[in-house]
This record gives C-alpha cells, sequence and structure tokens, in this order.
C-alpha cells in the first residue's frame, strides 16, 4: 500500500515539476524535443524497411508519387476536348467528356475527399493509418507493439493526468480572477491563466508548434482568421497569445469552462438562439471589434472541420464586421498523429481519446499580414482574397465549395452555372442552325 | 483483426472471383481503393441505391448525371441475363461498371483490343437506347441533347431539337447511305454506332486511369 502511495507521490511530483512548472514560467526543459527526435529516427527507419519490403513485392512497375489523389486527371478544358472529337455536328462526342468526367468523379471527388482523413504515403506505426500496407517483417512488427504500448500505457496516462490538470486550473484560476475588479492587473493575469493553461493542454497533446512571422501577430481590436482542422486549432493559437473566443454556448464541461472564462476575459458566447440572427451577432462582434483595448477575436470562416488537405469557402459573416484581419494558416503534420475531426464518424470523445494516442500533434503556424477590405471589393471578394492567402501560406489547395456540403447536396444556383456555361460553347462553336 | 498479420486489406471475400470478372491486371491496391469508396458511397452498407450518388457534389455538375448513374443500375451493363433495371448493385456490380473505363494496357493482342473497344461502345450505346430496344431512335437521341443542354435558359428547345435532328441525318447517312423521300430511318442500331465510330480513337477518351502509389520515404 505504500509503495503505491509513494509511487502516486513521485508521478505527481515529476508531472509537477517537469512540465506544470516550466509551462507556467513559459521555459522548456527540452523533454519533448528529444522525444520527437527518437520518433523521426524510429519512423525514418521504419518507412526504409517498408520500402525494401515493397521492393520485393513488385519488382517493377512504373511508379510515380502522388499529391493529392488516387486517379489521373486529363487536364484539358472542355473547350478543348470537344473540339479534337468535333466532326461536324456530331453530337456523341460531348457525351465522352462528361461520361468521362462523371467517371471520374464517382471513383474520387475533390470534395467529399476532404471530409475524411488524409491518406499517407508511408505508415507511420500507428494501427489506425494501416490501410495500404502489409506484413513486411518481424522487427517491424516489435517496433510496433513496442509503440503501442508506449502509446497507451505511458503516454495516455501521462496526456490525461495533463489535460485534466490543464482544465481544472484553467476554470479554478479564471473563476479566481473574475472576481477581482476590472482593471490592468485582471486583464494581466487573465492573460497569465490563459497562457499556462493552454500551454499545459498543448503538452498534454504532445504539441510541437512552430510559429513562423511573429511580427505579424494579432493585434488588439482586430480579428484573427484561420483554417478550421479540429477544435484543438484554438489550444494551438492560444498558445501564444490571448484572444477572446467566439462561439455557442454549449453544455457539460465545456459550458462551465465556457462560464469560468467569461468572467475573467471578454470571450463572446452566443446562445443558441442568437446565432441564428446574423444581424445580432454582426452587431455584438462589431461593438467588441470597435473597442481597441479588447483582445482580438479568434473566428474561423469555414464553419465545419476540413482534413487539413484544402481550404474551402469562407463564410463571408466574419468579413463584414469590418477591422482588420490578421489571417493564421494552420497546417499540421499527418505524420505523427492526425488532428482532423471527422464529426460524423467520431464524436468528440472517440477523437480526443485518438488524439491522445496518436505519437504527436506537430504543425507550423504562420502569422500573415494583416489585411483590409479594399474600397471595390464586398465581402465575399474579400473572403477570397484571404482565403488565397492562407492556402498558399500553409501549402493547401484552395477549393470553392463550401464546407456545408459535408451535410448538405449542392445548391442549384452552381448547377445552372456549370450547363449555361456548356451551352454556351455550344452556340458559340455554330452547331445550332 | 482475424488474421494473423496486420494490415491486409479487408476487401469482401467474393472479390478473388471478381479479378478474374476483370480478366486483365488491376492490381490489389485498385480494388482496395474502389473498396474504400465503395463503403464511403453505401455508408458502409453492403449495396448502394441511386440515392447514394447524391452525396457527390462534383457529379452534381454533370448534365447527363442521370444517365450514368442509371448506367450503373442498367442490367445490361450487369452482365445479367435478365433486362430493365437493378435495384441496388453491390460491389461486385460496382467493379463491373467501373471495369468498362479501364485504360488500355500494353501488352493487349487485336483481338483483345477489339472487344475491349467493342465493350466501351456497348455501353455507350446504352446510355443512349432508354427503353432497352436495341435501336437508338430519334427521341432518345433528342432527349440525350435536351439533357446536355438542360438548365440553360438562353437555349430553346427548338435548338435543342435542331442538333438531334442534324445529328440524326448525319448518323443515317453514314449509316445507310443515301434515303429515299419514302424511307424512315427506324433508328441507329449497334452495329451501325459500330460503323460511326470507325477509325476514331476512342479508348483514350473513355478510361480512368489509377495512379501508382508508392511508399516513398516521405519523411525528413
Amino acid at each position: 500500500m505504500e509503495v503505491v502511495w509513494a509511487v502516486g507521490q513521485l508521478w505527481v511530483a515529476v508531472v509537477l515539476g517537469l512540465i506544470v512548472l516550466p509551462s507556467a514560467l513559459g521555459i522548456s526543459l527540452g523533454i519533448s524535443e528529444a522525444y520527437m527526435w527518437v520518433l523521426v529516427k524510429t519512423l525514418e527507419w521504419a518507412t526504409i524497411r517498408l520500402q525494401k519490403g515493397a521492393k520485393k513485392r513488385q519488382p517493377q512497375m512504373p511508379r510515380t508519387p502522388t499529391a493529392n489523389g488516387i486517379i489521373e486527371r486529363d487536364e484539358t478544358t472542355m473547350e478543348k476536348e470537344i473540339a479534337l472529337l468535333h466532326r461536324a455536328d456530331f453530337e456523341f462526342s460531348h457525351i465522352f467528356y462528361f461520361c468521362r468526367k462523371g467517371f471520374e468523379a464517382i471513383v474520387e471527388d475533390e470534395v467529399t475527399q476532404r471530409f475524411s482523413s488524409e491518406e499517407l504515403l508511408s505508415w507511420n506505426l500507428l494501427t489506425r493509418t494501416n490501410v495500404n500496407f502489409h506484413y513486411i517483417s518481424l522487427r517491424l512488427t516489435v517496433v510496433w507493439v513496442i509503440g503501442v504500448i508506449v502509446r497507451y500505457c505511458f503516454l495516455l496516462p501521462l496526456r490525461f493526468t495533463l489535460a485534466a490538470i490543464g482544465i481544472t486550473s484553467m476554470i479554478v484560476g479564471t473563476t479566481v480572477v473574475g472576481q477581482l475588479p476590472n482593471s490592468s492587473v485582471k486583464n494581466y493575469l487573465s492573460e497569465v491563466v490563459h497562457l499556462t493553461c493552454s500551454r499545459i493542454l498543448v503538452r498534454a497533446l504532445s504539441g510541437t508548434i512552430h510559429y513562423h512571422n511573429k511580427e505579424n501577430r494579432p493585434q488588439k481590436g482586430g480579428i484573427c482568421v484561420a483554417n478550421h482542422t479540429s477544435p484543438i486549432d484554438a489550444i494551438i493559437l492560444t498558445n501564444d497569445g490571448c484572444y477572446a473566443m467566439v462561439g455557442q454556448v454549449h453544455g457539460g464541461l465545456m459550458g462551465i469552462i465556457q462560464r469560468a472564462t467569461v468572467k475573467a476575459c471578454p470571450h463572446v458566447w452566443f446562445e443558441r438562439s442568437e446565432i441564428k440572427d446574423r444581424h445580432l451577432v454582426t452587431k455584438r462582434l462589431r461593438e467588441h471589434v470597435a473597442d481597441k483595448s479588447k483582445l482580438p477575436i479568434l473566428i474561423f470562416p469555414e464553419g465545419t472541420c476540413i482534413n487539413n488537405t484544402s481550404v474551402m469557402m469562407f463564410k463571408k459573416g466574419s468579413f463584414e464586421i469590418g477591422g482588420t484581419i490578421y489571417p493564421v494558416a494552420i497546417k499540421y503534420d499527418p505524420q505523427f498523429g492526425d488532428a482532423f475531426w471527422n464529426s460524423s464518424k467520431y464524436n468528440i470523445v472517440s477523437y480526443l481519446l485518438r488524439i491522445m494516442t496518436s505519437w504527436a500533434i506537430v504543425c507550423n503556424v504562420w502569422y500573415l499580414p494583416p489585411m483590409v477590405r479594399k474600397e471595390n471589393e464586398d465581402a465575399v471578394q474579400f473572403a477570397n482574397r484571404v482565403r488565397s492567402a492562407i492556402a498558399r501560406q500553409g501549402g493547401l489547395t484552395e477549393l470553392p465549395w463550401d464546407g456545408g456540403l459535408k451535410r448538405a447536396k449542392v445548391k442549384d444556383t452552381f448547377k445552372e452555372e456549370q450547363q449555361k456555361n456548356y451551352s454556351k460553347m455550344l452556340v458559340r462553336n455554330g452547331s445550332i442552325g | 483483426w482475424g488474421q494473423a498479420q496486420m494490415g491486409v486489406p479487408r476487401v469482401p471475400r467474393g472479390s478473388a472471383s471478381v479479378t478474374s470478372l476483370l480478366s486483365l491486371a488491376v492490381t490489389s491496391e485498385q480494388i482496395e481503393h474502389l473498396h474504400r469508396r465503395f463503403k464511403q458511397l453505401s455508408q458502409d452498407q453492403l449495396t448502394i441505391r441511386k440515392e447514394n450518388f447524391d452525396s457527390i457534389p462534383d457529379l452534381e455538375f454533370n448534365p447527363i448525371r442521370g444517365k450514368i448513374v442509371h448506367a450503373f443500375f442498367d442490367k445490361r451493363n450487369l452482365r445479367q441475363e435478365s433486362d430493365g433495371l437493378a435495384e441496388e448493385i453491390n460491389f461486385e456490380d460496382f467493379l463491373t461498371i467501373m471495369s468498362y473505363f479501364r485504360p488500355i494496357e500494353m501488352n493487349m493482342d487485336e483481338e483483345q483490343l477489339d472487344r475491349f473497344r467493342k465493350e466501351k461502345l456497348k455501353f455507350l450505346f446504352h446510355m443512349y437506347d432508354s427503353d432497352h430496344d436495341g435501336k437508338i431512335t430519334l427521341q432518345e437521341y433528342r432527349n440525350v441533347v435536351e439533357e446536355l443542354l438542360s438548365g440553360n435558359p438562353h437555349l430553346e428547345k427548338e435548338s435543342a431539337r435542331s442538333i438531334a435532328d442534324g445529328a440524326m441525318m448525319e448518323a443515317a447517312s453514314i449509316c445507310v447511305g443515301q434515303m429515299g423521300p419514302d424511307q424512315v430511318y427506324e433508328g441507329i442500331t449497334f452495329e451501325d454506332f459500330l460503323k460511326m465510330w470507325q477509325g476514331i480513337d476512342i479508348e483514350t477518351k473513355m478510361h480512368v486511369r489509377f495512379l501508382n502509389v508508392d511508399t516513398i520515404a516521405h519523411c525528413y
């Protein structure tokens, strides 16, 4: 009994001393760096083994690396292709083009693949990504088993402890700070509390985050806009600065956190009924932004989680508020752990469990220079401009589609556009009359 | 994981026969990809119905979407003896339809190439011949052209008609030669259809080619 007690005390001491205290002070002991180094070496070794194994299986087949898909897309435009096949007034040729496009879409379409996790080119020793890969060797299996033990028996309890500590201290800390009267001391303390808890939570995920261009960090009274991949995006960003969050009021643990934090720092939480009223939402956000002493607000304009290979349509609401927009691009490295939350497949608890049993969360955050809406731009064009900047920096593809397509069907207006294009082209080719 | 080895692809049992059905080298990787796609479309059920194709946004743009989806359920394409439409298709049927879009392999001989081409053209023919009577009539052709041009308010029905009529006339002239004023052109039969496409290389236009994904050293 005493042994258990002693072990427990040792455990808590280790966690507090090596992790919590440094994060409170904002310093790093280099433990995560060492861990990452070992991890990278192991994965390199595993990949080389896999390659050797693959070579043995299929000696000569022409291989081409692929960026973003499994079928070869013919990039010929509709016009060129039909011109090639066109023979007098022969419309049969048009069918070929559309038939093939249809089949390509059925085998793999650009949009729905964004709502499932990115496929890895090389296995990272996690069971869940083991889709394409076959049994190679005993050594690889042994390493994999060790990996499972390390992740589930060592990392998971550690991370869970840290997460619990982080959330509890966030709630307690912000409640305490919230009792103080409004003053600069209160703001300073609230920032300290938020930052510390964020750092603890990031370590709870074994997060390694590289921030680039810190000089462009969002200033007070601005709006920070980023691409959305998972609920932990917010923690990634608050690890490096303080923001006022915007979101809907939830119940349960999330609700408790929301109620506690809003006392210390002016986050903007909306009731479910208020969210539907767009004018009300815009008005409240505008008031917040107008007050230059308030922290910048954090918004994810895509509206839903995308799998971090592309950026989908930005909803224009966030860009109608006015003020300066600070775009931020977040790109996760899928090799170490998949951060994407596929909300139709996993609920939040199993998602967090998966995150906590991955190797690590590694990501790059780029702060882009601030942007303002130009005179002759409307909200939609401005949104697209910001989106292009984010996509270009993060190396993501841009898709004009709405993230809402995860759950809804294509709007008819889009369909008509395409059909108009086609008929216009027919008319031009003189096929009529 | 009932298997002793890890990571064996979870493709259903029946698929050993599928590879023989496809009769040319389709790698097991491609079958795995297609199987995953099938599961995605069917939402983890064993069969797909017409409604499942509604979840593909790219397909919505396609003017002949209806005909393409229809082709998946057409029993003639599924190589079944009976006629008409199937209610739902399983993975094997899905692969059967996909096989119409196989690219040509380097090692095919004359006879195989010819059979290949005929199959692709037959698929196309079935798309036009909606009443399954073995002939593409003027009305059926008009239907297809209207569908191609549907949704554009600027193009009237008359223009669609004249395009269709013009094309049919040309087809008639290729197949039957000069027609007398009393002769009525019944419709394009499959042999006529083949004649129309003689000499034109359609095989490269009607295929979907898979990329070979390699486990390259992707870490740094």
